[in-house]
């Protein structure tokens, strides 16, 4: 056991003496009194003498008792085993401390954040002795040390720890260990290694903490600073809408909230989005998160940014109460369908065309234009405006079509094909090809063997959990089980690729639907000949064909969130057009170096920034219109509080290595309740005391 | 009979009040000369109180002629003897005697003290005892026999007496039961005893011990049990330094803490006492100091009629 103060044990051992000394200074001086009967009062004295002794000895102890325990109390014992990163060890050593800078120190009680009782203690490790050498990082999206090496400068730390804040990141903690192992490791041989981690050893970031990268004599001190109550915490942790904004169209917003607290609370949420606000309630129960959602109409088209806030919430972390976000309104689809066959051939085509945009309603225009395209007319300029690409019976495709839709591929454009023909695993093969390494499909296509005829097939083997097949819920079965199908393509399956990939397969074994990511666009492949398949006029057609046009446009969508204080590097949309006249902004206060910069690359342009800035909407504009819009967050993880076991991280998480843990919090260290029970301790004495002395009256 | 005594313990005019009154006995006595008190022997002189069968052996003086001769029958004259009163005067002569509401230090006589007391008493009751005719002897016992006097009746006696217990000075140690024996060998006739004591030494019950050689003899005892108030209650105070008054040493002590002990120790002791000078024959009297000595003087006389 040690004590956080020692001075009260110097004082509390200096006035234990003090009730002999008062006892030796207010005995009263005896009267002299002759008498004759002293035999008699030498009895009566002796017959007492020994319960009085026991007595007094007992008022006496219990005197020095609570002294000693008063004073014990105010030195707030701390129980446990010794710091292994002993502070007033002497010797060479070496000590590495870990901050962390993270939003989740940003937590606390009372008026007082977890990083303020983490600052001042690691302050008290970088206190001087001989032969102490030092450097601090700080802990967050990266790892930021003072000094390249321990240095013996510890004003210059205790200067950078006094001016460091808490940032609006996560912890990536193995970043900070392999900086904390590189400075280590390159200290003498001789001297004492040390790593200590001030942190509030969140369950999220630490679970996964690998200590490997130490040098195997490294002394590790872990210094909790996380509170002692159970964690309380709301948080908006995702705010955007389910599939693709459409001006006019509704779409759900939806707003993820976690509930990280004991208890099950409602919980109300304010959206706004450019001019609209929007007001979502619900229950959320405890320890887990959930989703509010509303059906909204957007009008509008464009960039539109706005903010999520939790109504009447005060928590321990206030920061993820609010999140920023951002919504691409787009007009009504566009849809490019390259094939060879006219516009009113009765081929497949034509029901592809109808399946892409269907008429919901008689009374209603097709909300959805698809346009068709001749393979030979297939150039940047009409495929612009496509956000997808349907290629269905194309013929033989030159490589110069190949590498067009490879490049729209990889910017994020969607591309369906409908494999019919031989002639359509060459083109795969070629569009492949011209991916490269960015386009892994968990099979290879290949023309059918002559004299071996595809029909009669029917889809064996579905992925029901996933789109398009998760449309028919339970009714799946029915609904795709008088589907037969002939003609198209045989596959086989690629080594190295992902065979999550295979949606669903032949009763032949060969594959039915493949969707294979490339770059920011997704390619699906289905290997059906519509014209010899009963598919096209069967009732499961259309809603298979809106099924997967959405996944694939969902797949499509730039992301609009990045994490702040971490690298962000995503193209612009193909719509936002060359790096010229277009300019970046940020919110308030936001150094240049946080917004990024634009760089023209051969797939367009590229936005990034080794670091994204605070919190906030970040704007690609050209002459005040936005362009393109990434919303910086903070990352979700940092909202949940619950810190790991000490058992978990000494144990199994330490890979054998000795750590020492020790929580802050008050109340919360290894016998953190131990000066309340010595305060007991000392009131129960003085209690004895007292019915010592009123029983010796009686 | 003029007193010669210049003690200051002899208020005349409070044994001038007690003129009327006589010190006596329960029991007839044996003494020394004729006077007041009913003799142990029934012989030929005195008041004749009644006749008893002859037995042989008897003296031939005292039978009744007359009444042989007319009768037939011999009886013997029986007349009632009357001789005066021996009485010894035992004074504890300890250093417990002290006690008192004064200091005591040096050996210097207390005011109040229950040595005063005693001295008071003895005076008086020698004064009363030869005013009524009788003989007073003095005995102070200490470490052994410090003086003894054998009863007698003159002036000069009773004026030696006073001188000798105006001087009384109290022993450190006291055994007073070897005293007691051996006044028990130097007496020869019988009378009364009158101890005064405090009777808080060692050998206290040795004491009655000796006083039994005194009854077995016939001897009248009387014990007077001399309290000081201070003794039997502690007094009020935070701490004291009690001093023992017969080189006892001393002890430290909240009298708070005893005072109830003490008082229930020192009632014991004082019951005790009296149990067993009732026990032992003895006529059992508690002088308490504050209640004044001619009030005992008082209880041990009774009205001298005629």
């Amino acid at each position: 056991m040690s004590f956080l103060h020692l001075w009260p044990i110097y004082v509390g051992v200096g006035a234990a003496a003090l009730p002999l000394a008062v006892h030796w200074l207010t005995r009263p001086r005896p009267a002299r009194l002759p008498i004759s009967t002293l035999r008699f009062v030498r009895e009566v004295v002796n017959q007492r003498r020994a319960r009085n002794r026991l007595r007094d000895f007992l008022v006496l102890l219990a005197r020095t008792a609570a002294i000693l325990l008063l004073a014990a109390a105010i030195a707030r014992p701390i129980g446990g085993e010794r710091a292994l990163a002993e502070r007033e060890s002497a010797g060479s050593t070496s000590r590495v401390i870990l901050l962390d800078v993270s939003q989740s120190m940003a937590a606390g009680s009372h008026g007082v954040q977890n990083f303020e009782r983490a600052r001042s203690r690691a302050a008290e490790y970088l206190a001087y002795r001989p032969g102490l050498r030092a450097n601090l990082i700080q802990a967050g999206a990266g790892a930021r040390g003072v000094f390249d090496s321990p240095s013996v400068n510890l004003s210059a730390l205790h200067n950078e720890l006094a001016a460091s804040r808490v940032r609006p990141e996560r912890l990536n903690l193995n970043a900070a260990i392999s900086a904390a192992a590189a400075e280590l490791a390159g200290t003498p041989a001789d001297a004492r290694r040390e790593l200590v981690v001030v942190s509030d050893f969140q369950r999220s970031n630490w679970t996964g903490v690998d200590f490997s990268a130490l040098p195997e004599d490294t002394h590790i001190e872990m210094e909790s600073v996380a509170l002692a109550d159970a964690a309380d915490n709301l948080a908006v942790l995702r705010v955007g809408c389910q599939g693709r904004a459409v001006a006019g169209q509704e779409v759900r917003l939806e707003v993820e909230v976690g509930n990280f607290s004991p208890n099950a609370r409602p919980v109300e949420v304010e959206v706004t989005l450019g001019d609209s606000a929007y007001r979502l309630q619900g229950p959320c129960p405890a320890q887990s998160t959930t989703t509010l959602s509303q059906e909204i109409v957007l009008q509008s088209v464009g960039w539109q940014s706005g903010e999520a806030r939790l109504v009447g919430v005060e928590d321990q972390l206030a920061a993820d109460n609010v999140r920023s976000w951002v919504l691409e309104v787009r007009p009504p689809p566009t849809y490019a369908l390259v094939t060879r066959q006219a516009p009113n051939e009765a081929g497949s085509s034509f029901y592809v065309e109808r399946a892409l945009a269907p008429v919901l309603r008689p009374d209603q225009p097709r909300q959805i234009r698809v346009v068709r395209l001749l393979p030979s007319a297939m150039d940047d300029e009409s495929l612009a405006g496509a956000e997808l690409i349907v290629l269905d019976r194309p013929g033989k495709l030159g490589a110069e079509a190949l590498r067009r839709l490879s490049n729209l591929l990889r910017r994020g454009r969607a591309l369906l094909y409908f494999a019919a023909e031989p002639v359509d695993a060459v083109n795969l093969q070629g569009l492949g090809d011209a991916a490269g390494t960015n386009l892994q499909m968990p099979v290879r296509f290949a023309p059918p063997t002559v004299g071996h005829a595809r029909r009669n097939l029917f889809l064996a083997s579905m992925r029901s959990d996933q789109s398009p097949f998760t449309v028919f819920g339970d009714e799946l079965a029915s609904a795709v089980g008088s589907l037969r199908f002939a003609g198209g393509l045989t596959s086989q399956r690629q080594d190295g690729a992902l065979a999550e990939d295979l949606l669903a397969s032949y009763s032949d074994q060969s594959a039915a639907i493949v969707i294979t990511a490339s770059g920011a666009g997704t390619l699906a492949v289905w290997n059906v000949d519509l014209e010899k398949s009963n598919l096209a006029s069967s009732p499961a057609f259309v809603p298979l064909v809106g099924e997967l046009t959405e996944r694939l446009l969902g797949r499509a969508r730039i992301r609009a969130a990045v994490f702040s204080g971490e690298p962000l590097a995503t193209y612009l949309s193909p719509e936002a057009g060359s790096r010229a006249e277009l300019t970046l902004s940020g919110p308030p206060g936001v150094s240049p170096a946080a917004i990024g910069e634009l760089v023209d690359e051969r797939l367009g342009v590229l936005w990034r920034t080794p670091h994204v800035g605070p919190p906030g909407i970040y704007k690609a504009l050209r002459g005040g219109t936005t362009q393109f819009a990434v919303a910086s967050e903070i990352p979700p993880e940092e909202s949940d509080l619950r810190p790991l076991a000490p058992g978990l991280l000494k144990g199994r998480l330490s890979g054998g290595r000795p750590i020492h843990f020790h929580q802050d919090a008050p109340g919360t260290e290894e016998g953190g309740d131990w000066w309340t029970w010595l305060v007991v301790g000392c009131v129960a004495c003085l209690l004895v005391e007292l019915v010592l002395l009123r029983g010796s009256r009686a | 009979m003029p007193a010669t005594s210049q003690s200051p313990f002899l208020d005349v005019r409070a044994v001038a009040a007690l003129a009327h009154m006589r010190f006596t006995t329960r029991k007839r006595i044996e003494g020394a000369y004729s006077g007041r008190h009913p003799s142990r022997q029934q012989g030929g002189a005195g008041e004749f109180v009644d006749y008893r069968e002859y037995t042989e052996g008897e003296d031939l003086r005292r039978l009744d002629w007359k009444v042989l001769a007319r009768s037939g029958r011999a009886y013997i004259r029986l007349y009632q003897d009357q001789t005066n009163l021996l009485c010894t005067l035992a004074l504890d002569a300890s250093a417990s005697m002290l006690m008192g509401a004064g200091a005591a230090r040096g050996g210097r006589k207390a005011i109040g003290s229950k040595l005063e007391y005693v001295q008071f008493l003895a005076t008086a009751l020698a004064q009363i005892i030869v005013d009524g005719q009788d003989q007073v002897g003095l005995a102070l016992l200490g470490e052994r026999l410090a003086d003894w006097l054998p009863p007698a009746g003159t002036a000069s006696h009773l004026a030696r007496l006073h001188d000798t217990i105006e001087r009384l000075q109290p022993s450190p140690t006291t055994r007073m039961a070897e005293s007691l024996r051996e006044l028990f060998t130097r007496v020869s006739r019988r009378g009364v005893l009158v101890v005064v004591s405090d009777f808080l030494m060692d050998d206290w019950e040795a004491c009655f011990a000796a006083l039994r050689l005194f009854r077995q003899r016939q001897w009248e005892v009387v014990t007077l049990h001399v309290v000081h108030r201070d003794e039997e209650r502690l007094p009020e105070g935070t701490a004291f330094r009690f001093e023992g008054l017969e080189r006892e040493g001393s002890i430290d002590c909240s009298p708070a803490e005893i005072r109830e002990l003490y008082a229930a120790r020192f009632a014991a002791h004082a019951a005790a006492v009296r149990t067993l000078a009732l026990a032992t024959g003895c006529d059992y009297r508690r002088a308490d100091v504050a209640s004044g000595y001619l009030q005992v003087v008082r209880s041990l006389l009774v009205p001298r009629f005629g």
